[in-house]
């Protein structure tokens, strides 16, 4: 059964097909919410608020989008509107050793963990249209038109926020 | 010479540039450098792999959802039982009344006049002015029913001491003393009369 079909059900008060287009979209919507808050915590909270908002505004919900695209839309707000996001001090990038991945040991992982840790800092301090831009299309890989739908604006200017973005990122782990 | 565009750069990042842009990077040192910057961040952004909680935990998830989901919606008034929001309306809530307080014991006795008719024998025209008591607000020993320290208690409850700390609406040590002191006789002796009725009325 497909999204759309699932709506409908949902609409028509099943609660069983909506718990199925929980269940589908569930990873996908807290990855996102985890790329936004960088804490499995906070990305829990917000991904499960994310699906509650959902399902009160599925009586609106047109079909005009993909459930995964409107599913997006909500996830963006939440994370965008969440007030208090908390960031961790990041050091320069290039303070930190590159790390040769195919030979990993411990102290090599944990030295991973910790500039994975600098760069989410960074996309952290983003502007949020810019930050939105960044986690869509760099960790989840979607089209930029896509990202236009989800984001309520047009191809060029999701580009030139991923542009923006990016300068703005290199920028922050330099200055430092 | 013209530089690349965002749009531009980001064609370029991607795969998908017009030959013109290809082309403009042999000539322009700057948007190859600009363009060398965008990929170190891109590669930057790499090294940070997908978080992927454990099964357990989306087992759980959709649960969870149906939880919230059922929950009763949140009324206006939540917002009170938030700590930091709650020791603000606290501390407003306690500095208005101290102002208000303070205000009512600085004022000076109010006399009304009253204006009577003139006495027999006095000249046409001419009135007495008699003085009369002010009328007296009976204090309100109930503070369960005072509905304004019912706000401030409401606000206070979930208030832990720390979060009043750093609000910074704990007392200072000494605090309670200095104001003791501050206080007049009569002050005094109502701030004894209503700890007085306070340990009774808890059994203290």
């Amino acid at each position: 059964m497909d999204d759309a079909e699932l709506v409908k059900l949902a609409q028509a008060g099943r609660r069983d097909a909506f718990d199925a287009i929980v269940q589908r979209h569930q990873r996908r919507v807290y990855q996102l919410c985890y790329r936004f808050v960088g804490n499995h915590e906070d990305a829990s909270d917000l991904a499960q608020d994310v699906f509650v908002r959902a399902f009160r505004a599925l009586p609106r919900f047109k079909g005009d989008a993909a459930v995964g695209t409107w599913l997006h839309r909500i996830a963006v707000n939440v994370c965008l509107n969440r007030k208090a996001v908390k960031v961790p001090r990041f050091a320069p990038i290039e303070q930190v050793e590159p790390v040769d991945v195919t030979s990993e040991r411990a102290d090599a992982a944990v030295l991973r963990g910790e500039r994975a840790k600098q760069v989410r800092a960074a996309v952290a301090r983003l502007p949020p249209k810019q930050r939105a831009a960044l986690i869509l299309r760099t960790y989840h890989d979607l089209p930029h038109d896509e990202i236009a739908k989800i984001l309520g604006s047009s191809v060029g200017a999701v580009k030139a926020n991923f542009f923006h973005a990016l300068a703005n990122l290199k920028r922050l782990m330099e200055s430092s | 010479m013209t530089h690349l565009d965002p749009t531009q750069f980001v064609d370029l990042l991607e795969g998908s540039a017009a030959s013109a842009a290809v082309a403009h990077l042999d000539e322009c040192p700057g948007c190859t450098a600009q363009l060398s910057a965008l990929r170190s961040a891109i590669g930057a952004i790499s090294t940070d792999d997908a978080a992927d909680p454990s099964p357990l935990f989306w087992e759980h998830f959709s649960s969870g959802v149906n939880q919230r989901i059922d929950a009763p919606r949140s009324g206006w008034t939540d917002w009170l039982r938030q700590p930091r929001l709650a020791a603000v309306v606290a501390g407003a809530a306690v500095l208005i009344a101290l102002a208000f307080g303070a205000r009512m014991l600085d004022l000076p006795q109010v006399t009304p006049k009253i204006t009577t008719s003139a006495p027999a024998g006095s000249r046409s025209g001419e009135q007495v002015v008699a003085s009369q008591p002010a009328p007296v607000e009976e204090p309100r020993d109930d503070v369960e029913a005072d509905g304004a320290w019912a706000v401030v208690r409401t606000a206070a409850e979930d208030l832990a001491y720390e979060d009043a700390e750093a609000e910074g609406l704990a007392p200072r040590p000494g605090s309670a003393e200095i104001a003791v002191l501050q206080m007049s006789g009569d002050e005094r002796a109502e701030l004894a009369r209503l700890i007085e009725n306070e340990l009774k009325r808890t059994g203290a």
